[in-house]
C-alpha cells in the first residue's frame, strides 16, 4: 500500500472514529479520575531498556 | 465503565488470541500519555510532578490505537470481536475497548517508532510496546497545530514532555550513582533523541 493510501485509509478510519467516539466513547469524569488516580486495580511495570 | 483495568484487560486478552500481533504492535495515542501520568504520579519526583487536567471531561476515550500492525490482521485473527454497529463501519471491541489502526500516523515513522518504544508488562505478564515519550510529544504538537488536536492534547502534550524530561533526568542519575557502559549510552541515546525530535525539552 502506498503511504498516500495509508493516508486516506487513515483519514476515512478516523473520521469514522471520532463519529462513534462523538456518540459513545468517550469515559465519564468518574471513569477518567480512576484511571488518573491508580485505584482501578491496573498496574504497567516499566521494563528496563539497555 | 471503561478505566485502565479494561486496557490491561484488553491487552492481556490480545496476548491470548494473538501474541504475534500484539507482539509487533505499538500502542500510540492518548492511552500512551496516560500510561506516563501513573508512573509520573508514582514517582512523587517533586521536580517532574504529574500535570493536573484543566478537566475531567473527554480526559480519556475509550479506545487503543496500535500502529506499526494492519488492521486487517486483527480483524482476521479476530473474528468473534468484530462488532457491526448501526450506523458507521465495523470496528474491533476487546474488554469494553474499541481498537483503532493507523498506517501513518501524524509525524511518525511506525518502524522507527517501534524500535525506540517503550517496553512495558502487565500485571498477568504481558508485555507490549508503546510509543516513546518525544515521539508522543511531536506527534500531539502536529495535530495541535494542524488544527487537529482534541480537547485533551494539551494535558496529554503535558506529561509527554514532563515524562520525556523525568526519564532523562533519571538516566543522568542512575549514571552518576553507578556508571556503566549502558548507563552512559542511555543517557546519550536520550539526549540525541531530544535533541534531532524536540529540542525545546532540553530547555529549562
Amino acid at each position: 500500500m502506498s503511504e498516500s493510501s495509508k493516508e486516506t485509509q487513515d483519514a476515512l478510519d478516523r473520521a469514522d472514529k471520532e463519529a462513534w467516539r462523538e456518540r459513545e466513547g468517550w469515559a465519564s469524569p468518574e471513569e477518567a479520575e480512576l484511571t488518573l488516580s491508580g485505584k482501578d486495580g491496573a498496574n504497567f511495570e516499566f521494563i528496563e531498556a539497555d | 465503565m471503561v478505566t485502565f483495568s479494561n486496557v490491561e484487560a484488553a491487552l492481556d486478552q490480545l496476548n491470548q488470541k494473538t501474541p504475534a500481533l500484539l507482539a509487533s504492535s505499538l500502542l500510540i495515542g492518548g492511552w500512551c500519555a496516560l500510561i506516563y501520568y501513573r508512573a509520573l504520579a508514582k514517582a512523587e519526583n517533586p521536580d517532574f510532578p504529574a500535570p493536573v487536567p484543566e478537566s475531567a471531561e473527554r480526559l480519556q476515550s475509550n479506545d487503543l490505537d496500535f500502529t506499526n500492525v494492519w488492521s486487517g490482521d486483527f480483524f482476521d485473527a479476530l473474528p468473534d470481536f468484530v462488532v457491526y454497529p448501526p450506523k458507521g463501519s465495523p470496528y474491533l471491541e476487546i474488554k469494553g475497548i474499541r481498537l483503532g489502526f493507523a498506517q501513518a500516523p501524524e509525524a511518525l515513522d511506525p518502524e522507527e517508532a517501534f524500535k525506540k518504544s517503550r517496553k512495558l508488562r502487565t500485571q498477568a505478564g504481558t508485555k507490549f510496546a508503546i510509543l516513546d515519550p518525544v515521539r508522543l510529544y511531536r506527534g500531539k504538537l502536529a495535530l495541535m497545530q494542524k488544527g487537529r488536536g482534541k480537547a485533551n492534547d494539551p494535558f496529554h502534550l503535558q506529561i509527554a514532555a514532563t515524562y520525556a524530561r523525568f526519564e532523562l533526568a533519571e538516566g543522568i542519575k542512575k549514571h552518576s550513582i553507578k556508571p556503566t557502559e549502558s548507563t552512559k549510552r542511555r543517557v546519550e541515546n536520550l539526549k540525541a533523541e531530544m535533541k534531532a525530535l524536540a529540542p525545546e525539552l532540553l530547555k529549562k
